[in-house]
């Protein structure tokens, strides 16, 4: 049987004869009907120019050769515009990441759908609006004709992918390309998707699905690809490559995923840094450790237009041991960021109080919060717009060594202390966090933090922008440091598996609320709560 | 949509009624006696008894907090009052400039929205030279003042190719050289900020979606993006109004064609109170009254924005 | 045609603080406005480099002649040289766009800040001054404040600068009150620092740092508004030479005598263009760096 996809060595370079820029060097493959292959890899391999390559939109400015680029035996390479076109939406689907930006906002969603109708067939205007309807309803979009006028602004994540998604089948195409189909959404509705792009495989579509995550695909794809700068440098079965990894790549990769891995295992291979020159504050005492840090029935509401009312958090409580690690886990909208802004006082509480150190905390004038405010630090998901823009690296640690005062040979010391201890080189000293890479930045966040030598560090999403790799270097950071300096940690993340490596107890989030709390295992391993049960069992893995 | 309305009806009133006030009491600290004025400016030695009868006439003679609010209340009836050089009514002489400014102005601004939106797809067409175009389309625009358009204009068309008329006749042709000298700047800075939104509508998400169905590139860019790239110019269209009947000050007095910017000029120049507060009020009328429109069409066209 | 005031036009300003780029390549548009603009700038003051000619210096025998090698720019009505005017000009001209900028700044400023750093019943009275203000848009509020003061060169500059304020002042308001709630200013808090502290170090610098900009290209919007102003004759009257003064005189010869429109027309999109040009290439450099 003939493949769909037939690709050899195909090489796509950006850029003119000055400043190229080689984005695939050499890839090959091949995909049968009703197949689905997984390219996986990490940003920069190539994995998405690939794939839209065979459909003739690598990008501006890209000079696409091969051996063979075959699309259901049609040569893409030889292609006018015209013939693309053609191809485009009738042989060839692709499905983007978010559909929020990938549906025009503007337009109702029953309109982008019926556009390859229209596009590709003679069909009349009612033929074509009874076809949009059995689309809806093949992808299993509740009350199809309310929905079919709403703009995917109106629709939750979950519904706007279904439709983004009947877009991309409405001509029954051969092939369906999905580039990261499920990375904005939450982990229950992520599940649900796979579930719905599987059962179209298994109605004779062949998919190739491209993913960062190796967890994701493994439940879906046939054959896994796996990309590192351009090349594929492990292929096969996906139970093969998964199970027993041939490339060093591929190794590290899988290394690198903290589902499953104990705590204190270590993710990356990074080398040891100096070690920490950083004074502990006191050493760990006794089995049952210090409660730092305590929040009572936190409740917060916000006013919402028109009058609404949303009740963020929910009579949350709980606490934070000196040296251990307390973990946040829940999807979006849960509350967990707000309850973080409570515990860093940085929000009031509408009820509810917050105590650090047995001392109140929250609800408290600020002033009255500031001179114990050295004992608080905070990392976030995105920590560029946390640095002051006009800052260099040296400058955003100075500032925060010195309380904002000038800095002397003293701050100077201190901040090649706070540097060699998140295993950063002099160099970046001068550099501003806007040209640094994810990792760099939060490490330097991370030794921002540290700076006033802090007892307890708050963790919203550190780690959710970072490629797995680099994740895996700065879990491996935060532990070692939690080891070295008796930290307590509060982690807050969407990724269960994250969550469950770095955590000792667990609290589980849902609408406002702590559905279920426990040590890290037993909720884990054998949860109560329903919703926990739905959450692990939606959780990808390997 | 309708509380929407009502609330910005209820704002512009309020602004309304400020810049009323505002005005009022400016022009009170003009110096000189406002009867003398009236009667023809210093230099009309007018004897003690026809300025006591002016007084009288114009309520000159009342405490000014009594002078403002019947000030106000003759303002809500639509009195403006009497021009003090033309010695005819303000309200009435207004009529005729409002519609013959407002005819000038509107079609400006449709004449620019036409320019700009070709200037804006043909700018995103073509690579570095659609750019330098983009680019150098806003600092023409910028830097051009009325004035000299209008006068390159006469020169042009008039002196030289005897194709249209330097004054401005009443009748379409007479509006032609008008139009175009208000419209041309003003395209060159909507096309820009355009280009801008185009250019970014046509790297989004949903662009490439559609380009992935097999949408042709003019399709992708007039059942899509242009939308997008409309988006911002109209939400300045209301600032753009404003900045034609600031022009039409200058394109009036230049072409010698009546309306409300040539009549203002000529009110500040003689101090005709009455003349500049009515001209004033009805410019600022005119202008509110064209925001909250171009609000409103920009909520129909984004529906996004009905949501906050 | 003068820039819109408005934060929509520019969002690049009134959205995330911006850091310059060091070592961003010089383009050839910065490399000739800055120097048209210090050409300007020379003949404004030391115009004695370009012409020897008396800007005032009347000979009615040689009125009206067309451009020549003895006049380059020709001759005006009263025989004066336009060349020698128009290169005079350029102080009048180059300083009223100036100081109106500096004025405007200054009000904008105050206004501005006061809006986005006020507690709320400010922010709301400062609003609404603007929008009263805008309501009055361009040139009417100019000249409103002309119909009070009277005309001349001083009033025609406050004017300018006056009706630029409100545009201004609200870019400011609203790069406050972003940057009063940007994640950076939120890390300072949790570093325990003070309101002051954070408003002084962090608040205030990135908030302002667009100021520049906007004063450059308000110098570009303010001499082409001053010039009309002159042009209207509420401004510099003529014999003074200034560039829309003298637009205004070669209005009524205009079929005769084009060089009097055409050549201080050119100058005054020259002083405007260069300056605007300048602003926008800052402005894109700036955004640039977001993306």
């Amino acid at each position: 049987m003939s493949a769909v996809v037939s690709v050899k060595d195909l090489r796509v370079v950006f850029g003119s004869s000055s400043r190229q820029v080689q984005a695939v060097d050499g890839v090959s493959f091949e995909l049968a009907a009703g197949e689905c292959l997984a390219l996986v890899g990490e940003s920069g391999s190539g994995k998405s120019v690939t794939a839209r390559s065979l459909m003739g939109l690598a990008g501006a400015g890209a000079t696409v050769s091969a051996d063979a680029l075959r699309v259901n035996g049609q040569d893409i390479l030889g292609m006018r515009q015209a013939q693309l076109r053609s191809i485009r939406g009738r042989e060839v689907g692709l499905i983007l990441q978010d559909a929020l930006v990938s549906l025009d906002p503007l337009r109702p969603i029953g309109r982008e759908i019926d556009d390859s109708l229209r596009l590709h067939t003679s069909l009349t205007p009612s033929a074509r609006r009874a076809r949009v309807l059995e689309l809806l309803e093949a992808v299993q979009m509740p009350e199809p004709e309310q929905r079919m006028l709403q703009r995917s602004g109106e629709l939750s994540g979950g519904l706007r992918q279904r439709a983004l998604i009947a877009s991309a089948i409405a001509l029954n195409p051969a092939l369906l390309i999905a580039d990261e189909p499920t990375t904005a959404l939450d982990v229950t509705i992520q599940a649900q998707i796979l579930a719905l792009l599987g059962e179209l495989k298994d109605a004779g579509t062949s998919l190739l699905l491209i993913s960062h995550d190796l967890a994701v695909v493994s439940g879906t794809a046939d054959r896994v690809a796996v990309l590192q700068d351009g090349r594929i440098v492990e292929e096969g079965a996906t139970d093969q490559v998964l199970g027993a990894p041939q490339h060093p790549y591929t190794q590290a990769l899988i290394a690198a995923i903290p589902s499953g891995r104990a705590r204190g295992e270590r993710l990356s291979a990074e080398p040891v840094r100096k070690s920490s020159t950083l004074s502990r504050p006191e050493p760990i005492a006794s089995a049952t450790p210090e409660i730092l840090m305590r929040a009572s029935d936190l409740t917060k509401r916000f006013q919402l237009r028109h009058g609404e009312e949303l009740l963020a958090v929910d009579a949350v409580s709980l606490e934070l041991e000196a040296g251990r690690t307390l973990g946040l886990v829940g999807e979006s909208g849960s509350g967990k960021t707000t309850v973080a802004r409570m515990l860093l006082g940085l929000t009031t509480p509408d009820a509810g109080t917050a105590t650090l150190l047995g001392q109140p905390w929250n609800p408290l004038p600020e002033r009255e919060r500031r001179n114990r405010r050295a004992l608080l630090g905070a990392i976030y998901q995105d920590s560029l717009s946390s640095f002051d823009p006009r800052f260099t690296v040296e400058q955003v640690l100075t500032d925060a060594v010195t309380g904002g005062s000038r800095g002397n040979a003293a701050a100077r010391a201190r901040v090649t202390e706070l540097l060699d201890s998140v295993g950063l080189p002099s160099s970046v000293r001068t550099r501003r966090p806007l040209h640094l890479s994810g990792g760099q930045r939060q490490r330097v966040a991370i030794a921002r933090a540290l700076a006033a030598s802090p007892k307890i560090i708050i963790c919203d999403e550190p780690v959710s922008a970072l490629d797995v790799s680099v994740q895996a270097q700065v879990l491996d950071l935060l532990t070692d440091l939690q080891s070295e300096l008796g930290l307590s940690y509060l982690f807050i993340s969407h990724d269960l598996g994250v969550v469950q490596h770095m955590s000792d107890a667990v609290a589980v989030m849902r609408d406002g609320r702590i559905v279920e709390h426990g040590p890290a295992t037993e909720v884990f391993d054998s949860p109560d709560h329903e919703y926990t049960q739905r959450l692990v069992a939606a959780a990808p893995r390997l | 949509m309708v509380r929407w309305i009502v609330s910005r009806a209820l704002g512009a009133a309020f602004v309304l009624w400020a810049v009323a006030t505002l005005i009022f009491f400016g022009l009170r600290l003009i110096p000189g006696d406002p009867a003398e004025a009236i009667l023809g400016g210093p230099g009309s030695q007018a004897s003690d008894e026809a300025l006591q009868k002016v007084r009288l006439d114009y309520g000159l003679d009342q405490p000014l907090l009594v002078q403002y609010v019947q000030a106000m209340f003759r303002l809500l009836r639509g009195d403006l009052g009497t021009s003090y050089a033309l010695k005819a009514d303000v309200a009435a002489l207004l009529g005729e400039l409002f519609w013959s400014t407002l005819t000038l102005t509107v079609l400006s601004l449709v004449v620019a929205w036409a320019f700009a939106l070709v200037l804006a797809t043909w700018a995103t067409r073509g690579g570095r030279l659609g750019r330098m175009v983009g680019s150098g389309m806003e600092i023409v625009a910028a830097a051009v003042p009325h004035f000299w358009l209008a006068s390159l204009f006469i020169l042009l068309f008039s002196t030289a190719l005897r194709w249209l008329p330097p004054i401005s006749t009443p009748g379409p042709l007479g509006l032609v050289l008008p139009v175009l000298t208000l419209a041309i700047p003003l395209a060159g800075f909507l096309g820009q900020v355009m280009r801008e939104s185009l250019a970014d509508a046509l790297e989004s998400p949903f662009v490439l979606s559609a380009r992935a169905r097999g949408e042709s590139e003019t399709g992708v860019r007039w059942r899509h993006a242009i939308r997008h790239a409309a988006l911002p110019a109209i939400s300045l269209s209301g600032w753009a109004f404003g900045s034609l009947i600031s022009g039409a000050v200058v394109v009036e007095t230049v072409f010698a064609r009546p309306g409300l910017g040539r009549s203002l000029l000529n009110a500040v120049t003689i101090r005709d109170v009455p003349m500049v507060t009515g001209v004033a009020l009805v410019s600022a009328l005119a202008f509110v009254l064209v925001t909250i429109a171009t609000d409103a069409v920009d909520r129909i066209a984004d529906p996004r924005l009905r949501a906050r | 045609m003068s820039l819109p005031e408005t934060d929509l036009a520019q969002p690049g300003l009134a959205s995330r603080p911006t850091a310059t780029r060091p070592g961003a390549r010089v383009t050839v548009g910065e490399v000739v406005a800055i120097g048209v603009l210090a050409l300007l700038a020379l003949a404004a003051i030391v115009p004695g480099l370009f012409t020897s000619v008396d800007p005032l210096a009347i000979s009615p025998t040689e009125a009206f002649q067309s451009p020549n090698t003895a006049h380059w720019f020709g001759t005006d009505e009263s025989g004066r040289d336009v060349f020698a005017r128009t290169i005079h000009g350029a102080r009048s001209s180059l300083l009223i766009g100036v100081a109106a900028t500096a004025i405007g700044m200054a009000l904008a400023l105050i206004l501005g800040v006061m809006g986005g750093i006020g507690a709320k019943p400010l922010d709301y009275t400062v609003t609404r001054v603007g929008e009263v203000l805008f309501a009055l848009p361009g040139l009417l509020l100019a000249l409103i404040f002309i119909a009070i003061v009277g005309p001349g060169m001083m009033t025609a500059t406050v004017a300018v600068g006056i009706s630029t304020a409100p545009g201004y002042a609200r870019i400011i308001r609203s790069q406050i009150r972003a940057v009063r709630t940007a994640p950076f200013v939120e890390a300072a808090t949790v570093l325990g620092r003070s309101r002051f502290f954070t408003l002084r170090r962090h608040i205030l610098p990135n908030a302002l740092a667009p100021i520049f900009v906007l004063a450059t290209l308000g110098v570009g919007q303010a001499i082409v508004w001053a010039s009309s102003l002159s042009y209207l004759g509420l401004g510099a009257v003529p014999p003074a030479a200034e560039w829309g003064a003298m637009l205004s005189a070669g209005r009524s010869y205009i079929s005769n005598a084009w060089w009097l429109t055409v050549f201080p027309g050119i100058f005054i999109v020259l002083a405007a263009g260069a300056a605007t040009a300048l602003g926008r290439s800052m402005q894109a450099r700036t955004r640039q760096v977001e993306r």
